[in-house]
């Protein structure tokens, strides 16, 4: 051991500390950057012949703990999901306005209801009429304003869609273009760490997105599937496609079928060039894009249709009167004769009978339907749960209609079109296996005078201008209707026919059979309303109610989704929040660590140059001598 | 919109993060504090919205219902005391109308006849009053008065045959040509004299209702045969003092008796017949006093009851009927009544003249299963008797030099007095104000009901929808504290870093 040896064992020692230097200086540069990890370096004693000769400064690492990391990215798909879908319904449950507020929808409901009670006491009055009629346009107005935030919200989670897809295509470029870097920068297996942090935010923008599982591959490379195992890297990055429209309504939803489908769909474009659409699928299972999608295609669809079903049976409850059959009889054989001219499409015609054995009752609902292409009809179509439904043309004119229903209704009965639009289901006569109890018919009034002395199309839909009768031709009517319902402009023209439902005789300006009738299906009236696709109730058990009911319901049943989101966002956030302060604690930097390893570095830098110096005075003593 | 979920940040963000959490929920105190209201969506009351709706929705109602009903006190108050009036002028005209005050003023007319008719001009005000624009007696036709004027009632207007033509024919038709009520008195046989209808069916004129005589000798027979017939045989003379009596149904309802008696002392009286030397003599005489009492009856008596038999025709409009009229001309051989039309008669009562009760016509729901009726028409027929009784007085034109005129007068006054003071029973003005007080009663009742769950509604809501001030007040101030304490801790760790010490 000499003088030279020690020399370089200082400048050794002075160069691993400069090293060191450099990276505490980067560790306190970046102890605020979000996703830097700390670094540390790895140093090695040099050692030949027993004796340690140097010191060398080897590769710089990062301190990271990596099952911290993927519960973290997991645990971030959920939270990001739980925010969307809270932020999203929150903004539902504001949009059914303050609790007992003007704007609230059971306020303006209250109010319509009202604005009829006291039209029943002053029929006569053309300002309570007038005031009747307002009250029916705020609340026609209420539910386009519901209905169209409703849609705006859907139009808002496809642009977000369409934006977050965009996010997820760069991030997987991105990673794709690192893990490339990595794999040349590596140097003996070791990687650049700051690339890797790069890559891993790369990772963590993905993982807001979708549930990600990250596996790592040889020589520090990452594969990154779905969490249902879809290949989304591996070298190579696959493509997100989505074909996002600009503006949805309620009749836009999501189908396989491209030709039906009227928003966007997210489909992924893999290296060999084959596409698979994602939602079909139903690949995705958290992360902010599968909660769009959720919203977009089952939340908000649903709340839409709960509006709708509220106002198809308000519309209906206020439009539709009852045709009764009439009895006849054929010889042996009973049964009714019933008209069904004013049946519009849409409308619904009852045959109730007994059948023995075993001694049940049964329903058929015969529903009027335009376009033989609409049928069969689904069993759901009435809310009914304890009815066959049977959808009949009416294209055909009466005597099809009558060979149709004889068809629905089976051998035993004996249909017949006896003349114009009268049809006459008789019973099986001496065999008595069935026995027709009733027939009726709820008919849609499509005039608001001489028709029906109750019933009138108060409100239609806006988008035809024709009278509401909820028909399923070309896509059911219904879909939407909150949307587009508006108080019949005719009413608002006269308003005194609100009263007035005779031309001959002149109903007088104070009877109150009509405003009664309006404000006894409002109030009284008890419906059945639809399980198929509200939430509310079921195809079994439909919820059954008068319609202030419901609204009740679609109210809280709104506002609990809200509050229920927003709690789990809350316990998703408060974990994520846990993951989170874990992995800083594992990552960060400590500035007190770091000043105090400065520190040391100076005096060993100190130390060092010491040394140095005492070489240098021995030499100098030698060379003197 | 969405908020950016937080990335693996650094210490300062979570610092950031919680007191911006705390700052949210100072600021929702605030809002709680300053609106009064705990949340400011369905969603924010939590479990309690379906309740909350639920009551909103009750409370919507029940302010409704209270509405309503505070509307029909107004209008039950104006009817009541319209009906008071009614009622009063009944006994006002009862009390005017006296069969015994013949006093012509110098139109032709009494002094009752005049106080009466303004009386009938108030009486078709009073169903012509209105409450707030609604007419109230004309059931549910409320935007028109429901009763014609007076003139036209009486005269009629254009084509329209008022009361006093109605009046006239069937004055005519109940008199018949001969003026002996559409009686004939023939002799089958010289002993015996025959009186018979001039047709059956026929609703004018007498109607005989039999024949009985005091003479042990002469019989009665009859009323037998289509037109009815009876017939008196004086075979065997009757001796003075015998009574042969009449009686005769009259179109109003009253029966009158046409008594004449057997005397010998010649001149016979206006009552009485000269017993002749033979039977056919008797008949003879008998025919002759007959002919003129019938004459007299028919002029006083049945010219009085066939008056207010046809103001029965002309007014008596209810649930939809036409005023009847005589077919005719010729009147005075008529033999049945028609319905008058738009075209020729006038249809005093304008109002709606449905088939169901007056009450029913009018009805509002005053509770979930409650309806109020309240609805009047003025040709109900306590409304309409007064009217019509008033209106029959009125028409009738007298004269003081005609001989039969007074009679006539008398026997007016008299069956309208009598008709005046039934006041009792089904269908008068007392028995409408019963039923409708009782109406009212119901929605009087109900109301304190209401406005007592009005109540309990209210502060429930209050309860559930309100925040509580205090404690609203106190979660604010530990807010404020643990978001000072938690600053001063951020500050106080922050300042524990070894750079600080390192000088």
């Amino acid at each position: 051991m000499g003088l030279n040896s020690a020399l370089s064992l200082a400048l050794s020692g002075l160069n691993a500390n400069q090293r060191n230097l450099e990276v505490s200086a980067a560790n306190i540069a970046n102890a605020d950057t979000p996703g830097y990890t700390k670094k540390s370096l790895n140093q090695t004693v040099q050692v030949a012949d027993n004796r340690v000769i140097g010191l060398r400064a080897d590769e710089v690492t990062r301190l990271l703990d990596e099952s911290i990391q993927r519960q973290y990215w997991s645990g971030l798909a959920d939270a990001s999901y739980a925010d969307t879908r809270a932020s999203f319904s929150a903004r539902v449950d504001q949009a059914f306005g303050a609790p007992g507020s003007a704007n609230a929808l059971d306020t303006v409901l209250s109010n319509f209801s009202r604005s009829l009670e006291t039209l029943t006491a002053s029929p006569d009055s053309f300002a309570v009429r007038s005031e009747a009629l307002s009250s029916a346009q705020l609340l026609a107005s209420q539910f386009n304003g519901l209905s169209n935030e409703i849609q705006a919200l859907r139009s808002d989670a496809e642009r977000e869609l369409q934006s977050s897809v965009q996010d997820a295509n760069s991030a997987l470029q991105q990673i794709e273009r690192l893990s490339s870097q990595i794999v040349a920068n590596s140097n003996n297996g070791v990687p650049p760490p700051d690339l890797l942090d790069e890559r891993d935010r790369q990772v963590q923008v993905l993982s807001e997105l979708f549930d990600v599982t990250v596996v790592p591959g040889e020589s520090n490379t990452i594969r990154i599937f779905t969490g249902s195992g879809l290949t989304l890297f591996d070298r190579q990055a696959v493509q997100f496609d989505f074909d996002g429209r600009s503006t949805l309504t309620a009749n836009q939803r999501w189908s396989a079928n491209d030709d039906e489908r009227g928003v966007g769909t997210l489909s992924l474009r893999s290296a060999n060039g084959s596409n698979i659409d994602l939602i079909e699928l139903d690949v995705l299972r958290s992360g902010r894009i599968k909660s769009l999608i959720d919203l977009r295609d089952d939340v908000l669809p649903e709340a839409q249709q709960q509006l709708d079903e509220l106002a198809h049976r308000f519309s209906l409850a206020l439009s539709n009167f009852t045709v009764d059959g009439t009895a006849a009889t054929d010889g042996a054989q009973n049964g009714f004769d019933i008209d069904l001219g004013a049946l519009s499409a849409g409308n619904e015609v009852s045959v109730q009978y007994r059948l023995t054995p075993p001694g049940e009752n049964r329903t058929v609902t015969l529903v009027r339907v335009d376009d033989p292409s609409t049928l069969p009809l689904a069993n759901n179509v009435t809310a009914n749960p304890n009815d066959t439904v049977v959808g009949i043309d009416f294209s055909g004119g009466f005597a099809s209609v009558a060979t149709q229903i004889g068809t629905a209704l089976g051998g035993s009965f004996t249909v017949s079109n006896t003349a114009g639009s009268t049809i006459r289901i008789l019973d099986d006569g001496a065999a008595n296996t069935i026995d027709i109890t009733g027939v009726s018919a709820s008919v849609t009034a499509t005039a608001l005078q001489d028709q029906s002395p109750t019933a009138l199309p108060f409100f239609i839909d806006g988008g035809t201008g024709q009278p509401y009768t909820g028909h399923l031709d070309g896509g059911s009517q219904k879909t939407g209707f909150a949307q587009r319902i508006v108080v019949n402009p005719n009413l608002l023209q006269d308003n005194s026919l609100l009263v007035v439902h005779s031309t001959s005789p002149a109903t007088p300006a104070g009877d109150t059979t009509r405003p009664v009738a309006l404000s006894d299906a409002f109030k009284n009236g008890f419906f059945s309303f639809s399980a198929d696709g509200t939430g509310i109730g079921s195809d079994g058990a439909p919820f059954q109610g008068r319609i202030e009911d419901f609204a009740r319901q679609v109210i809280t049943f709104q506002g609990a989704a809200a509050q229920a989101a927003e709690n789990i966002n809350t316990a998703q956030r408060t974990t994520l929040n846990g993951l989170e302060t874990r992995l800083r604690d594992a990552t960060k930097v400590n500035i007190d660590e770091e000043v105090a390893r400065l520190t040391e570095l100076q005096s060993a830098y100190a130390a060092n140059a010491r040394v140095l110096q005492a070489v240098q005075e021995m030499l100098n003593t030698l060379l003197r001598i | 919109m969405v908020t950016s979920t937080p990335i693996a940040g650094t210490f300062a963000t979570q610092l950031i993060r919680d007191t911006r959490t705390l700052r949210s929920n100072i600021e929702n105190v605030e809002r709680q504090l300053g609106t009064g209201q705990r949340a400011e969506t369905y969603g924010g009351l939590g479990r309690d919205a379906n309740l909350v709706v639920n009551f909103q929705q009750r409370l919507s109602t029940t302010n409704s219902y209270l509405e309503t009903i505070n509307l029909l006190t107004t209008r039950f108050n104006v009817i009541d005391t319209t009906l008071e009036r009614i009622s009063g002028i009944g006994q006002d005209a009862q009390g005017v109308i006296d069969a015994n005050e013949f006093t012509l003023l110098s139109d032709g007319r009494t002094g009752a006849q005049r106080t009466s008719e303004n009386l009938l001009a108030e009486l078709v005000g009073l169903l012509n009053s209105e409450v707030g624009g609604r007419y109230v007696f004309g059931g549910s036709a409320t935007d028109a008065p429901p009763v014609r004027d007076v003139d036209t009632i009486l005269d009629g207007t254009g084509n329209q045959a008022g009361l006093r033509q109605i009046i006239t024919e069937r004055q005519q038709a109940d008199l018949g040509a001969d003026g002996k009520g559409r009686l004939t008195v023939t002799s089958p046989t010289p002993e015996v004299v025959q009186i018979a209808e001039d047709a059956s069916p026929s609703p004018f004129g007498f109607k005989i209702n039999s024949i009985s005589t005091s003479s042990p000798t002469s019989t009665v027979s009859g009323p037998t045969g289509i037109p009815s017939a009876i017939s008196v045989d004086f075979t065997n003379q009757p001796v003075s003092g015998n009574i042969v009596r009449v009686r005769l149904d009259l179109p109003d309802g009253t029966t009158e008796t046409i008594a004449l008696e057997a005397t010998i002392a010649a001149p016979a009286p206006d009552d009485g017949f000269l017993i002749g030397a033979t039977p056919a003599d008797t008949a003879t005489n008998f025919t002759t006093a007959l002919n003129a009492a019938l004459q007299e009856t028919a002029s006083t008596k049945l010219a009085s009851a066939s008056a207010l038999q046809a103001g029965e025709d002309f007014f008596n409009t209810a649930n939809g009927a036409a005023p009847q009229r005589v077919s005719g001309p010729p009147f005075n051989t008529a033999t049945a009544l028609v319905d008058g039309t738009d075209a020729n008669t006038v249809f005093w009562y304008k109002g709606e003249n449905g088939t169901g009760s007056a009450r029913d016509s009018v009805s509002v729901r005053v509770d979930d299963n409650v309806v109020v009726d309240y609805g009047t028409r003025a040709n109900e027929e306590g409304f309409r008797e007064l009217v019509q009784d008033l209106a029959v007085f009125v028409s009738q034109d007298f004269s003081a030099g005609s001989a039969t005129d007074q009679s006539r007068y008398d026997a007016l006054a008299l069956r309208l007095d009598n008709r005046l003071a039934d006041d009792q029973g089904e269908g008068t003005v007392t028995q409408v104000r019963i039923e409708l007080a009782a109406a009212f009663k119901t929605a009087d009742v109900l109301k304190a009901r209401h406005t007592s769950v009005q109540g309990t509604l209210l502060t429930t809501l209050e309860e559930k929808k309100g925040v509580d001030l205090q404690e609203a007040a106190v979660t604010l101030l530990s807010l404020q504290t643990r978001l000072q304490a938690s600053f001063q801790a951020s500050a106080t760790l922050l300042e524990l870093r070894l750079t600080n010490f390192l000088r």
